[in-house]
């Protein structure tokens, strides 16, 4: 038990009380009874050992997987295995970017032997992340708080937030997302285009590809040919770099990407497509080629896992695909999607660069203007006049890149109300 | 609800010292007490609180001697501002649980209530120690006008002494 300030100020008062009395002859220094009696019962009698805490914490989470913005239950138990502690605060560290939405991180109580308290609150996040809780601090304090005892305890566990997927989607069609088809065959349900034929049935035909009509009228069972459904073979490129991910105060464009990449990703997947992707953040991540739902959320949970960094930057994108898709990049085949929320030079140097080495690339422009704009009133980090300015030059300045970017790729600007928008068109 | 009425019964025993006894020396004691003691009401502060109940000690003792005598008085308000301004401290603490801006469940409103209960069941034991000690020291400090002192620096050396050791 360590003595707190409150201690200090009873002993500096009683002293001073008792040097006034004795200089100025009078009763002043009487204040040193009571207090001295305030101290003893808080303390304790002298022959008492002070309590020995045995405290143990658990935490518990409503659930250890949760979406944007939705509130999360968390519960610290804390437990008291030794003696009884008269008076104990707990206070929760929250995890930075969690946002507390119900209930309070901090509890005071008494805990007799064998007792558990429970503190619960609800936070809710903004933006994908993993999120891990861990030390809680702990005060063992005296029934007036004369004396404290401060622990740290650890409760660890994680919670994993991912992004909502918008109901909309992109009208991708069957494998022509983005009216490009790539050269596998599509693992679309079905898998088939066009009719083209009917042939003898051979033993291993599907059942329901047969003509039943046709075998009718020629007397021995025929099937219907299709031409085989191409997918497209693509790569989202998600550019994750700190140089290109606009960040004001504690909002940054992060949460967006990952929402759009998400987006694009899960249209491809559902149109029958094969998609790798690479994350350039903190780390390189790199999700080979793949198809269906299982793929997709090997990727999804990439994304929540990438933070932003600024080492691996997309000035070096062709070095990362030839040496992560040796295929693809041999090939120059598939289509690169490119997906930033900071359009720069050197994005554009790079897909410049692969187009001319005849790579299909589509750039999507995460447009964070309005979320930019409500970060940076709400920071007040300019000044009011200066906020429609600001949005003005940065509308333009977007709009010239999206210019420029025409030129050498495909464009399309995505934002979270109106979703993938293509030249002049919205594409959904 | 309790807080505010604690908080005004202490701004109201400030100001009433201030009024009965109009000199410079109290005017200041008062005025810091004050403002010692919004500051603990607005930041939950105990220690804050605590020294705003101090403050009034000196003017609440003169007042007091008017009635009592100076030995009772003295330890009256010692008494009456340690029990005030403690209370008062472990509201202000409490409240930021009690008073949470996102609210708090059943349960640890439970807790704090009991908590509550207990630091007032110690109180009442503080006052009843206290109230024993007056009627030793009255008649002591009839014997002799120093023996009031003298008792006070034994029980203080006593109990540093014992707060050493238990530290250590």
């Amino acid at each position: 038990m360590a003595p707190k300030n409150k201690l200090a100020l009873c002993i500096i008062i009683a002293v001073s009380g008792l040097l006034i009395s004795v200089v100025s002859y009078s009763g002043i220094g009487l204040i040193a009874v009571p207090l001295m009696v305030f101290f003893v019962l808080d303390i304790g009698v002298p022959w008492g050992k002070p309590p020995k805490s045995d405290l143990r914490v658990q935490r518990k989470l409503g659930s250890p997987k949760a979406l944007v913005d939705e509130p999360v239950l968390v519960e610290l138990t804390i437990m008291n295995r030794g003696e009884e502690i008269e008076r104990l605060t707990l206070e929760d560290m929250v995890p930075e970017g969690a946002k507390l939405v119900r209930g309070s991180t901090f509890l005071e109580c008494g805990l007799k032997s064998g007792e558990e308290a429970t503190l619960r609150y609800e936070v809710s996040l903004s933006q994908p992340i993993e999120l891990r809780f861990g030390d809680c601090g702990v005060g063992v304090q005296s029934a007036f708080g004369l004396t404290e005892e401060k622990l740290a305890l650890t409760a660890p566990a994680s919670l994993r937030v991912y992004p909502k997927l918008l109901p909309r989607k992109m009208a991708t069609g069957r494998a022509k997302a983005f009216t490009w088809t790539g050269s596998a065959p599509s693992k679309l349900r079905g898998g088939r285009a066009d009719f083209m034929d009917i042939r003898g049935y051979v033993f291993g035909d599907p059942f329901r590809d047969v003509n039943w009509r046709a075998s009718a009228r020629l007397g021995k069972k025929v099937v219907n040919e299709w031409s085989p459904e191409r997918g497209l073979d693509c790569i989202i490129v998600v550019d994750l770099s700190s140089e290109n991910l606009p960040v004001v105060g504690d909002w940054s464009a992060r949460g967006e990407v990952i929402t759009c990449t998400y987006e694009l990703a899960s249209s491809l997947v559902a149109s029958g497509n094969r998609v790798g992707m690479l994350i350039l953040g903190s780390t390189v991540a790199r999700i080979k080629p793949g198809f269906g739902s299982r793929h997709l959320r090997r990727m999804l949970d990439q994304l929540v896992n990438s933070l932003p960094g600024s080492v691996w930057k997309v000035q070096r994108i062709e070095e990362f695909l030839e040496t992560f898709f040796r295929t693809q990049y041999r090939n120059s085949g598939g289509t690169l999607f490119f997906i930033s929320a900071g359009i720069s030079m050197p994005l554009f140097e790079a897909v410049k660069t692969l187009s001319t080495k005849r790579f299909s690339c589509t750039c999507v422009f995460v447009n964070t203007l309005a979320s930019e704009k409500a970060a940076v009133v709400r920071e007040k980090v300019v000044k009011k006049e200066a906020e429609e300015a600001g949005i003005r030059v940065a509308r333009a300045e977007l709009d010239w890149f999206e210019l420029q970017f025409e030129t050498i790729s495909k464009v399309y600007e995505w934002g979270i109300d109106s979703g993938f928008t293509g030249i002049g068109k919205v594409v959904r | 609800m309790k807080r505010r009425l604690l908080a005004a019964a202490m701004y109201a025993v400030a100001l009433f010292t201030a009024l009965v006894f109009e000199t410079p020396l109290v005017f200041v004691l008062v005025s810091v007490s004050v403002v010692s003691l919004t500051v603990g009401y607005r930041y939950h502060s105990a220690l804050a609180t605590f020294v705003a109940g101090w403050l009034v000690y000196y003017p609440l003792a003169l007042v007091l001697e008017l009635l009592l005598g100076p030995v009772a008085a003295f330890l009256a308000a010692a008494a009456a501002v340690t029990t005030l301004s403690e209370r008062l401290g472990f509201e202000n603490e409490l409240s930021l649980v009690v008073e949470a801006p996102m609210g708090v469940d059943t349960e640890a409103l439970g807790l704090a209530n009991r908590l509550s209960a207990a630091h007032m069941k110690k109180l009442a034991e503080f006052l009843l120690i206290v109230l024993a000690v007056f009627v030793v020291s009255v008649p002591l400090a009839g014997l002799t006008p120093t023996a009031a002192v003298v008792m006070s620096v034994a029980v203080i050396l006593m109990f540093v002494a014992y707060a050493y050791v238990r530290q250590g």
